[in-house]
């Protein structure tokens, strides 16, 4: 049997799921490397990269998180769930249910 | 008895030992915290109770309530199922029972020392992680990562082809909780103040909701229910599911918890969004159990665990369709800082969570006493005083919330919404103290199970047997 899980079937639970997690933890992620290297007001708080902080609108370094760990999560879904697929047909093929399914 | 085994080789432990001393542990916490909870609502239903020394101020009993049950009670029953669900999956023994003897002895001593310094006036201030640094470090390095790492060899060292929903699970939620400790206390590290800590601290609190406390409730559903039925998960496909759409939607929207803030927009929208999409895995897994109790819905009736895991899943249901829908903006702009959140903490946390935690410390312990349990009879009546203790609870606190909500749209003056809401304050207090009532009687019947209850012959399950009182 194929690999089920191919790039077209997987690829946008992937992108949701990066795209979700990129917003919602990159996001406070990048406001804990803020706090682990920040100090004094946010004008000055020296990130790199990127605009400075801006608390209105939340853009700059933390954009550069959110899309950082949106793209990382992407990755790892799609090489995850490949690797399920691969694992799935290689037990099918030996004739081995897969177990709990 | 146990502390003999600390200075022991890992091979000479009997497996469960560290299961039982966190199952005894947890009930312990369990009576602990709910007798703090019924001294505060003591003092909210009739002021004058107990006054004039600061220590028993509200103010400094409140958290320490709160840090006990959480850390206490459910964390413990966590680690509970852990040490035994984990090597049963796995049809192996525990990674190294020392190990987790060591890491009960470590939580108990950690969580006394941070309790008594929360209650002497030493805080962070920060709701839910409100410990001093030191004690998070402790908790963090002391307690979480040993119980991870234990978790994680024994499923390494499994002798079965493919790990089941629960160890996934498991693993995974000791592991992330790991990480939403380390992030979310960082303000604290470093000394951070302003939105920046205000967003971590609600990341933490949020996801210690979201990564272990409902997650690993579930996960002990997806065991408790098809060992004690007979029947298997109805769907280990929908159990993935679940697991997947929790790490994606549910450990995302900490922004909902601020939605009257500074915070950007953009952001409180997309955390609102986000929240409604938790129903996703909360649907998929109460789905999953109903549907795996087919043709065994007379044990709901006749057996106690499964009495207890099907209230616990059943209380998902409101919990689940309140939390997807009480951080969108027009009804969280109602009831955000009323009793409607403490009303909707308690269900997730004395409601759903609790009631399956107590299925599998019933369960477990039993199994690992090799021993029946001590009395049907105290069992059911600790089920009726927590179900109906907490339905008091739940509901007045919930009619109380929505009077202050009133209050606070219509701008009603505080003392006259503060007298409109003295007979749920008092229902409250009732509450709560059933449920106290029903946990001193609970650690009366374990601990006669474990002195006197009927020997379970090797190869057979408690639940087997018939009992004999």
């Amino acid at each position: 049997m194929n690999n089920k899980l191919t790039l077209g079937k997987i690829f946008f639970p992937a992108f949701i799921g990066g795209v979700t997690t990129g917003m919602g933890n990159g996001s406070v992620f990048g406001a804990a490397v803020m706090c682990a290297v920040g100090r004094g007001p946010y004008e000055s708080w020296g990130g790199w990269g990127a605009e400075q902080y801006n608390p209105a609108t939340f853009s700059g370094f933390v954009d550069c998180m959110m899309i950082a760990f949106g793209v990382a999560f992407f990755i790892i879904q799609v090489m995850a769930m490949s690797r399920h697929g691969k694992l799935e047909a290689e037990a099918v093929a030996k004739g081995e249910k897969p177990a709990y399914f | 008895m146990l502390f003999k085994y600390l200075s022991a080789k890992n091979e000479d432990i009997p497996p469960g030992s560290a299961a039982i001393f966190f199952g005894f542990s947890a009930i312990f916490w369990f009576v602990v915290g709910t007798g703090l909870g019924s001294f505060n609502a003591a003092k909210l239903a009739f002021p004058d109770f107990v006054t004039g020394t600061e220590l028993f101020a509200f103010g400094h009993m409140r958290q320490v309530h709160v840090l006990a049950v959480i850390v206490g009670w459910i964390s413990m029953a966590f680690a509970m199922t852990m040490m035994y669900m984990t090597p049963a999956l796995g049809n192996t023994r525990m990674w190294s029972e020392k190990l987790g003897l060591w890491t009960a002895l470590l939580w108990n001593v950690g969580l006394s020392s941070a309790l008594l310094s929360l209650w002497i006036g030493i805080t962070s201030g920060r709701e839910y992680s409100d410990f001093a640094w030191p004690f998070d470090l402790v908790i963090l390095l002391g307690v979480i990562a040993p119980l991870c790492v234990n978790v994680i060899m024994t499923i390494a060292h499994r002798r079965t082809q493919g790990i089941y929903i629960t160890n996934w699970f498991f693993g995974a939620c000791t592991f992330m909780v790991g990480i939403v400790l380390l992030v979310g206390n960082s303000p604290e590290y470093f000394h951070l103040t302003g939105l920046s800590e205000a967003y971590l601290t609600w990341w933490n609190a949020h996801n210690l909701l979201g990564l272990w406390i409902t997650p690993v409730a579930a996960a002990i559903a997806y065991y408790t229910i098809p060992k004690l039925t007979g029947n298997p998960l109805y769907s280990h496909r929908i159990g993935h599911m679940h697991f997947w759409s929790i790490v994606v939607f549910y450990s995302t929207p900490a922004s909902h918890h601020l939605m009257s803030s500074p915070l950007p927009e953009w952001l409180k929208s997309f955390a609102s969004v986000e929240g409604v999409l938790i129903l996703i895995p909360a649907v998929a897994f109460v789905a999953n159990i109903l549907l795996t109790m087919k043709g065994k819905w007379s044990m709901f009736v006749e057996n106690i665990e499964i009495k207890f895991s099907v209230t616990g899943v059943f209380l998902a249901i409101p919990l689940n369709m309140q939390g997807g829908f009480q951080q969108t903006r027009s009804i969280n702009w109602f009831i955000h800082g009323t009793g409607w959140i403490v009303a909707h903490a308690h269900l997730a946390l004395l409601g759903m969570s609790t009631f399956l935690e107590i299925a599998a410390v019933y369960f477990g312990l039993q199994q690992m006493l090799k021993r029946k349990l001590y009395s049907l009879a105290l069992a059911n009546f600790h089920y009726w005083f927590v179900l109906i203790g907490f339905c008091t609870y739940w509901i007045s606190m919930t009619i109380a919330g929505l009077i202050q909500g009133a209050g606070k749209i219509y701008e009603v003056p505080y003392i006259d919404v503060v007298i409109a809401e003295h007979p749920y304050m008092i229902a409250r207090w009732v509450g709560g103290t059933m449920v106290f009532t029903g946990n001193l009687v609970w650690l009366y019947n374990m601990w006669m199970t474990a002195r006197v209850g009927t020997l379970v012959p090797d190869g057979r399950y408690a639940h087997e047997l018939a009992y004999e009182r």
